[in-house]
């Protein structure tokens, strides 16, 4: 039994991070590729839809939402890549598998893999790479729910805070000026931060700065 | 007509204590020295300076000329001299270049279209009380308070002057009462806040070439830091707008 597992939503201000775990029996790559799973980036938003309900279809998955608030809380004693790494550890022990493939992310490969590795609750052998996302078409399937997940998300809270400022979110990373753009009218219109915000990023103390800073005229 | 010839550590200050600011300045040339009033683009921070005549070796100025200066260039230039040399400017007016000598080394500096460059005011400002203060002190307590934040508040009162600034967990505090301070004109207690990176900038201007250093300072209203070196003849005056305070 082989599972792949990757994350969405790792470096955006606004909304959850998402981490998808995919199960296969060994030799399920190619069914996966004939199907025409891949690295999650190079697919349409449509395809990636389409992609994911075969994948949900047919092999066992599960996701695991990790909200603003809760990242940053968890920020204040561990870094981002520490989360992810005790997040992978938590979903894969859901359901055993001999063989893990995860995507190393900006981290170290070999600090990541032992990072997982020590929240792991039974032996197994975790292969951790960058780009595993495009090498191995059981992360790649992974990718795929994940963003599948983080984009439905995403949607939801761009409805709901659009809806309230009549402005456009933006993609909800921290170089897009959209976002940074919302994010600031937000705060001058309503004095306080819009909810699903990541308050602990850096992105959003500088718009805080910027804010409480005054001018010469 | 333009010609001047002036100790390189003297012009140097002038012109990074404009480029903490900005990248751009202009600049006037007149008879009794040069002038420089810039504001930065956020509109937080300015500088109000004059390089008297009498802070150079020679100098000669025909008419009143403006000039517009890329401080970058100028800097790379006079990073090159050593502090005890003499530098040499030379200019025509619509010249449209400033001819830089040093020692057997010429550098003909194109400068900028001033017409593009607006003219700062200085907002006026009543500010209540005047603390002479010692450079160094302050210096020390802009050095530990940035370990901590990014904005410091500066308290006065009859008796004493504050510096405060608090991080999440770690609180930086100096406090000079009056025995301790060149001046300190203060009828009712007056506080604001600043950003440090402005603050930390504009004293590091200062320190080794004064000790000290005059702030006027109101409540929530901006600062003025004045600073007179090389025997006053080089007059540099900072204004800081004050950060909100937050709840």
């Amino acid at each position: 039994m082989i599972c792949g597992i990757d994350e969405a939503g790792r470096g955006p201000v606004i909304g959850p991070m998402v981490i998808a775990a995919v199960w296969a029996e060994e030799g399920a790559e190619q069914q996966l590729t004939e199907a025409g799973v891949r690295d999650s980036k190079k697919l349409s938003p449509g395809k990636r839809e389409q992609i994911a309900a075969f994948i949900k279809k047919s092999f066992y998955c599960e996701t695991t939402v990790i909200e603003a608030q809760d990242i940053d809380a968890l920020r204040k004693t561990m870094t981002i890549n520490q989360l992810e790494a005790y997040a992978f550890a938590h979903i894969a022990s859901i359901r055993r598998a001999d063989v893990y493939y995860i995507d190393a992310a900006s981290a170290n490969e070999e600090a990541f893999k032992s990072e997982v590795q020590k929240h792991m609750e039974y032996e197994c052998t975790i292969i951790c790479k960058h780009g595993a996302d495009s090498t191995y078409a059981i992360v790649s399937a992974a990718s795929i729910i994940a963003k599948v997940e983080r984009d439905r998300r995403i949607a939801d809270i761009a409805r709901t805070l659009e809806k309230k400022l009549g402005m456009p979110l933006g993609s909800g990373y921290p170089s897009d000026e959209k976002t940074i753009r919302f994010i600031k009218e937000w705060m001058k219109r309503f004095g306080d931060l819009p909810p699903y915000i990541r308050k602990s990023w850096k992105t959003v103390k500088n718009i805080e700065n910027d804010l409480r800073q005054g001018k010469l005229w | 007509m333009f010609q001047a010839k002036i100790k390189a550590d003297f012009i140097r200050t002038v012109i990074d204590a404009t480029a903490i600011l900005v990248d751009e300045a202009k600049f006037k040339l007149t008879s009794d020295g040069i002038y420089g009033r810039t504001v930065d683009p956020a509109h937080v921070g300015m500088i109000d300076f004059k390089l008297d005549k009498e802070a150079f070796d020679e100098y000669e100025c025909d008419e009143d000329t403006e000039i517009g200066v890329d401080l970058e260039k100028l800097k790379s230039i006079l990073r090159i001299a050593t502090g005890e040399e003499t530098i040499s400017f030379t200019y025509a007016k619509d010249e449209g270049r400033m001819t830089v000598n040093l020692g057997n080394l010429t550098r003909k500096l194109a400068l900028l279209d001033v017409s593009e460059m607006a003219d700062t005011k200085i907002p006026s400002l009543e500010l209540p009380a005047e603390i002479g203060v010692p450079i160094t002190e302050i210096w020390q307590a802009i050095r530990a308070a940035e370990a901590i934040s990014d904005h410091i508040k500066l308290i006065a009162d009859p008796e004493s002057f504050q510096m405060i600034a608090e991080g999440d967990t770690d609180v930086v505090e100096l406090k000079l009462t009056k025995d301790q301070l060149y001046t300190l004109k203060c009828g009712e207690k007056v506080k604001s806040m600043f950003p440090l990176d402005y603050l930390s900038d504009m004293i590091k201007i200062a320190k080794g070439k004064t000790d000290e250093g005059t702030l006027n300072l109101g409540n929530n209203f901006p600062l003025k830091l004045s600073l007179d070196m090389a025997n006053g003849t080089i007059k540099i005056v900072y204004l800081l707008a004050p950060r909100i305070e937050a709840e």
